[in-house]
């Protein structure tokens, strides 16, 4: 499964700038199961809501870390899911965290788009994504790079 | 938490990012001289864990025991593990690694000691 290109670059997985990012989102996976963990162990009833997004965001990071750092095209879509979900999530809960403060007695790890973390929750999935596109497996997404990526094994 | 240590730790942490970045910059694989250095920030971190345990049988307070517990573990496994994932792939970006988990530390050093309330007795 793993011996697919020997010379040329690698199509996916944790390399380059990649492994960087990895670094990130495991700091922010461990981070945020921390947090969830703490939270609803110590005091879920007090917001529930909150608590729960906690641990919902904290799985989300686990499983983009994870799929960013294996190679394969299976864990190329997983980690854009991941990613995609994980935008979204930082959108909707800091939108919903500034209208309706309310809705959010504590703090998440999304709220007011990740303030509490220097906006990287922000930022996190957005070169998550710029990052899987350049580094998407040959033959897939091709419309959108629309490029072929030179030495392709002869067999 | 002893704050000279702390102190110490986080200018350590602070010349560990520095020299990662550097490496990254001049697309530079890290050297003997970053692990060294890398080694040498841990075993500082060693011994605040070791202080910061023993200061915490001896009756210290601290804003929510689990949590402090899970920052400890974490700023003792984090620069190894950055390590290791540094040098898994020995090009310009495994100094964009170290500097990741070395700032990782801090942030972790910072939030322990805000919940270090006092020390006991």
């Amino acid at each position: 499964m793993d011996d697919l290109q020997a010379s040329a670059p690698p199509a996916s997985g944790a390399h380059g700038v990649g492994r960087v990012l990895v670094a990130v989102y495991a700091v922010f996976a461990v981070a945020a199961v921390a947090r969830a963990a703490v939270q609803i162990s110590s005091r879920f009833a007090e917001a529930p809501v909150a608590y729960a997004l906690s641990a919902f965001a904290a799985a989300v990071y686990v499983v983009a870390t994870v799929a960013l750092a294996r190679p394969g095209r299976g864990a190329h879509r997983l980690a854009t899911a991941a990613c995609s979900i994980e935008l979204a999530g930082v959108l909707v809960v800091g939108t919903v965290s500034l209208v309706l403060p309310a809705a959010f007695p504590d703090a998440t790890v999304w709220s007011v788009y990740g303030r509490g973390y220097l906006f990287i929750p922000l930022v996190l999935p957005v070169l998550g994504l710029l990052w899987l596109r350049r580094s998407a497996p040959a033959d897939d997404h091709s419309s959108a790079a629309g490029v072929t990526p030179p030495g392709q094994p002869s067999g | 938490m002893r704050d000279g240590l702390v102190t110490a730790i986080s200018l350590g942490c602070a010349v560990l990012a520095l020299l990662g970045v550097i490496a990254m910059i001049f697309r530079r694989p890290l050297g003997v001289g970053h692990l060294a250095a890398t080694a040498l920030v841990e075993l500082a971190v060693l011994v605040q864990v070791v202080l910061a345990v023993i200061g915490l049988a001896g009756g210290a307070e601290v804003d929510g025991v689990a949590l402090f517990v899970a920052y400890l573990a974490f700023a003792l496994v984090v620069l190894p593990a950055g390590a290791l994932w540094a040098v898994g792939e020995k090009n310009r970006w495994s100094g964009g690694v170290l500097a990741v988990a070395a700032l990782a530390l801090v942030v972790t050093l910072v939030r322990m000691d805000s919940v270090w309330l006092a020390s006991g007795g």
